[in-house]
């Protein structure tokens, strides 16, 4: 980008240098790491979207499509990973709603809600709506 | 800086929109569906499973979950993919790449739920 | 001298040497010193080839920000004493060219923020003797935590999507957007969403927060860039769906001409 402040200006800029980040750069803090960690949830609840699709599909086919896919399911590997989902999904879950104050600001009357009361609102909607589902899911 | 269309707002919105929903609702699906089924801790007949998914609000619901997942996760391992590989020249392909996944996901998703 | 701690410096003296190195020196460690206050009396006393900038010595200039151990500080606010035993390794702010020594290349960040257009912009004709533009104190709270930047680019060295993506505008220049566009008297939206919305704009962020975490001031680009990712997908889609309806460009807030 040029600026008007002589940019082919020379005498006392012989040369510079422009250090490059590290391919491990998200490993020098450990804010950097929280936040891959954070990014990386997104392939746990990706798969784990496809593998609800899977279900459903399987429920619509009926009878043996069903078992196999029970069975599938059962496979210890299948829990061990999804045992790895169910933690990605709760931090992808926890980040978002911390971090959902930053672009949220609610006011009510005259006065800006705080992040903290922002975060307990999206926490409180997050436990109504896993009993919501619960509910409906269990009393079926 | 270029001056070229950008349509990161248009993603965006679909990732913002996908991340709320699937914070809300993916983790109970993968302790209930993912866990709790399989190991037996709950039981049910898949008939009875069958005919709550066939209710029109289920369907809408699953399409959504679903479909916003996977737009909202497109867009994060896109820029995941820039921010890990440290290569500009890859974000087109890789836009392309995530883009098409969720669109495809989308589609396979309304025919299932469609014709549940 | 009783107490001394030693200081590591990243020099860079192009015409002495095409790479950079390190090169430490010992100074007193006086109580109450800043690293500044140690950089001066190298200068002083040690070695007067070292190069680095400073103005204010009182955290409002936003010219001594520098790498300290690593992180984005202002060095005339990073005490000595804090870094004991030492020693303390001092780098040019990440994520800029360097020119000498400390210095680091402004002109991209300068061009960056001329581009967000961060001055009022309105097409009211107001005469002198409409007196004041008077707001209230509502009206200034909706945007006064976006004037106390000092523009010393700390933001810029801790945003990691600054150092991958050459182009984003970065976390202050979105702040000053945003401050002019949260401002009552301003009507240059729709100037500043022809920078934000393109390529390079806020979309580039990806809300790692380092930003507001870096920051002197406590200005909080992150909530900046949050809010105007909001507003900005809105007027994106205004644009897509009905653009008539879409704020339309006015002028670019340049005076031409003050009679």
């Amino acid at each position: 980008m040029d600026t008007e402040t002589a940019p082919t200006y020379k005498r006392f800029r012989p040369s510079a240098y422009h250090p490059s980040m590290a391919l491990t750069w998200w490993m020098k803090k450990p804010s950097y790491l929280l936040y891959i960690l954070r990014e990386l949830t997104a392939v746990f609840v990706a798969a784990y979207a496809i593998i609800l699709l899977l279900t459903v599909r399987a429920l619509s086919q009926g009878g043996e499509a069903w078992d196999t896919w029970l069975a599938t399911l059962q496979r210890p590997g299948m829990i061990l990973f999804h045992g790895f989902i169910l933690a990605f999904a709760v931090y992808h879950s926890l980040t978002w709603f911390t971090l959902a104050p930053t672009a949220l600001v609610v006011r009510i009357k005259d006065k800006v809600l705080p992040a903290s009361a922002l975060i307990a609102v999206h926490v409180a909607a997050w436990v109504g709506c896993s009993a919501f589902i619960a509910w409906v899911l269990l009393s079926a | 800086m270029s001056s070229s269309r950008n349509n990161d707002p248009f993603w965006w919105s679909f990732f913002g929109a996908g991340g709320v929903f699937s914070s809300f609702f993916i983790p109970i699906h993968v302790l209930l569906l993912g866990i709790a089924l399989p190991l037996a801790w709950w039981t049910v007949e898949p008939e009875t499973l069958l005919e709550l998914v066939r209710h029109p609000l289920a369907r809408i619901y699953l399409f959504m979950l679903i479909s916003l997942t996977l737009f909202h996760a497109a867009h994060r391992i896109r820029f995941t993919l820039h921010d890990l590989l440290l290569a500009k020249q890859i974000d087109t392909p890789a836009a392309y790449l995530c883009y098409t996944g969720a669109i495809v996901g989308t589609v396979v998703t309304l025919v299932t739920v469609w014709t549940l | 001298m009783d107490k001394t701690i030693k200081i590591q410096v990243r020099r860079y003296l192009p015409e002495k040497q095409p790479d950079p190195f390190w090169q430490e020196y010992e100074v007193p460690l006086e109580p109450k010193w800043g690293v500044l206050d140690a950089l001066i009396y190298i200068k002083d006393h040690l070695d007067g080839s070292l190069s680095y900038r400073w103005s204010c010595h009182m955290g409002v200039c936003g010219s001594c920000g520098m790498m300290v151990n690593g992180e984005p500080a202002l060095t005339c606010a990073t005490f000595l004493e804090e870094y004991q035993p030492g020693p303390i390794r001092i780098e040019p702010l990440a994520n800029f060219k360097v020119l000498r020594d400390l210095i680091i290349d402004t002109d991209d960040f300068m061009g960056k923020l001329k581009s967000v257009k961060p001055w009022l912009i309105t097409d009211e004709k107001r005469d002198i003797t409409d007196g004041e533009n008077r707001q209230t104190p509502a009206e200034l709270k909706a945007f006064k935590q976006y004037t106390l930047c000092i523009n010393c680019m700390l933001c810029y060295s801790a945003c990691p999507v600054v150092g991958l993506n050459e182009d984003f505008v970065g976390p202050a220049a979105i702040a000053l957007a945003q401050r002019y566009n949260y401002d009552n008297r301003d009507s240059g939206n729709a100037a500043r969403h022809d920078t934000l919305l393109a390529h390079g704009g806020a979309f580039d962020c990806t809300l790692i927060g380092e930003c507001s975490r870096a920051c002197p001031k406590h200005v909080d680009p992150t909530g900046a860039i949050q809010r105007y990712k909001a507003d900005g997908a809105m007027e994106y889609w205004k644009r897509l769906i009905w653009p008539k309806a879409a704020t339309a460009p006015k002028n670019d807030g340049i005076v031409k001409q003050i009679d």
